[in-house]
């Protein structure tokens, strides 16, 4: 299978993680845990990951984060009471259960 | 005999860090090894901006990328807040808290000339709530808007603002159509939408607005329509490319900027893409949010925007990011390649 993105942690620090210049020529998207995705095999998106002291994670390494954090969030969800504002649709304090995450390639 | 500076022009500043420039001015940052050059952006882009103090969703924004406001919001699990950020540019400062907490409230103005009003308090009763913020702290005004409702929009500056649709929670049906005008003091009813909705996006003043997307519910769908505002009447316009609701925007009646959200009323994941307005029709650009979330509020303008906050997955983020459109100066690495 084609390896179409790459993997890292890093914590966004704010002003300057991600540039202008950065996000103009390659695609960056956040996940939970940290995790960061960038194109494969792209030379501005490795000087990135490591401009940013990313540490570079497989997709199985990044998507077992990904699933822990939101395993967890889902956990605490389903033990809400089901008379709970936040499980009641309609209700301004309804949170939909997490959805699983399936990080591509 | 000919000197440096005749034969290869001025020589080349070499910096610490990269100076705010114009078209064309190239530099040496001496920090990051590296020619740069300030040039126009050719595509929009979404940058990382500070990190909001504290995370929160469902809060509003007023004043510009480089001078704004959050207030209020929900910092779920915890409760909801009258908690308010002020943004440099850079990082974000709390400043003085509003009188009243609750979420799901709109804001339109400056950083330092603010308005508040609508949301939901703790106890999930739309409220017609105003509050008025000078640069230090809130006042309450004495009257509230004519309808209650929380899951408004709003446009327009501190003496001359726009209430837009909303949620009447408890009152049935919940969603409203109604618009309210704000003359600096009081509210006055006006012309309402021509398709009655909620969680819309919006853009522009109190004489010239778009407004777009947003929840109906009986049967509840979310929504495509967009509709334009001349100070009198509204006039339909075309239909943004997916349905939307709860996204961020900013901008104005001719270039405005819809972004984050989602498309689905429960379970949706939260949207990372931008949507755009240029008068005439709706297109999505290819600058996506580094964060998908829904629940966030934005600021500013076409050229220059500011998303912060919102309710990603699983959890409310700080997270801050800056948009800037095509056409705009900024810096560049100068590359081999």
């Amino acid at each position: 299978m084609a390896q179409n993105f790459q993997y890292c942690v890093a914590e966004c620090w704010g002003k300057g993680f991600i540039t202008h210049e950065d996000a103009s020529k390659f695609q960056i998207s956040g996940f939970p845990g940290n995790v960061w995705q960038v194109p494969a095999f792209n030379r501005e998106a490795n000087v990135w990951i490591n401009g940013v002291a990313g540490v570079r994670k497989t997709k199985n390494e990044a998507q077992a984060i990904v699933d822990a954090i939101t395993q967890a969030a889902q956990a605490e969800w389903d033990n809400i009471p089901a008379d709970d504002p936040r499980k009641i649709v309609g209700n301004p304090n309804y949170r939909p259960r997490p959805v699983d995450i399936a990080l591509p390639e | 005999m000919s000197t440096y500076k005749q034969i290869y022009g001025y020589a080349i500043k070499d910096v610490a860090s990269d100076p705010s420039a114009d078209e064309g001015q190239l530099w040496y940052n001496n920090a990051s090894y590296a020619f740069k050059l300030a040039a126009l952006s050719t595509v929009g882009s979404w940058a990382s901006g500070g990190n909001l103090n504290n995370a929160v969703y469902g809060q509003a924004m007023s004043g510009t990328q480089t001078a704004a406001l959050s207030f209020a919001g929900s910092r779920y699990p915890l409760p909801v807040t009258a908690a308010t950020e002020a943004y440099n540019g850079s990082s974000w400062t709390a400043v003085n808290a509003m009188n009243t907490a609750r979420q799901y409230l709109a804001g339109c103005g400056t950083q330092t000339a603010a308005l508040a009003f609508g949301g939901f308090p703790p106890a999930t009763v739309a409220t017609n709530t105003t509050e008025l913020y000078n640069g230090t702290s809130w006042t309450t005004n004495p009257t509230g808007m004519n309808t209650s409702r929380a899951n408004l929009s709003g446009v327009g500056i501190q003496t001359a603002g726009l209430a837009i649709g909303g949620d009447r929670l408890p009152t049935t049906p919940r969603t409203t159509g109604a618009v309210e005008s704000w003359n600096g003091s009081s509210w006055t009813n006006t012309t309402s939408l021509n398709t009655t909705r909620r969680n819309t996006g919006a853009a522009g003043t109190n004489t010239a607005t778009i407004v777009f997307g947003g929840f109906i519910d009986s049967p509840n769908s979310v929504r495509t329509e967009s509709e334009s505002w001349n100070g009198t009447s509204w006039t339909n316009t075309a239909s943004l490319p997916q349905a939307r609701w709860n996204m961020g925007s900013a901008g104005a009646q001719t270039a405005a900027l819809g972004f984050g959200g989602s498309s689905s009323p429960a379970g949706a994941p939260p949207n990372n893409s931008t949507i755009n307005w240029d008068g005439s029709a709706w297109s999505t650009l290819p600058g996506t949010l580094a964060t998908s979330r829904t629940r966030m509020s934005g600021t500013g303008t076409y050229p220059a925007a500011l998303g912060a906050g919102g309710y990603g997955i699983p959890a409310v983020t700080s997270a801050t990011e800056e948009w800037t459109g095509p056409g705009v100066v900024v810096t560049k690495t100068v590359t081999t390649s």
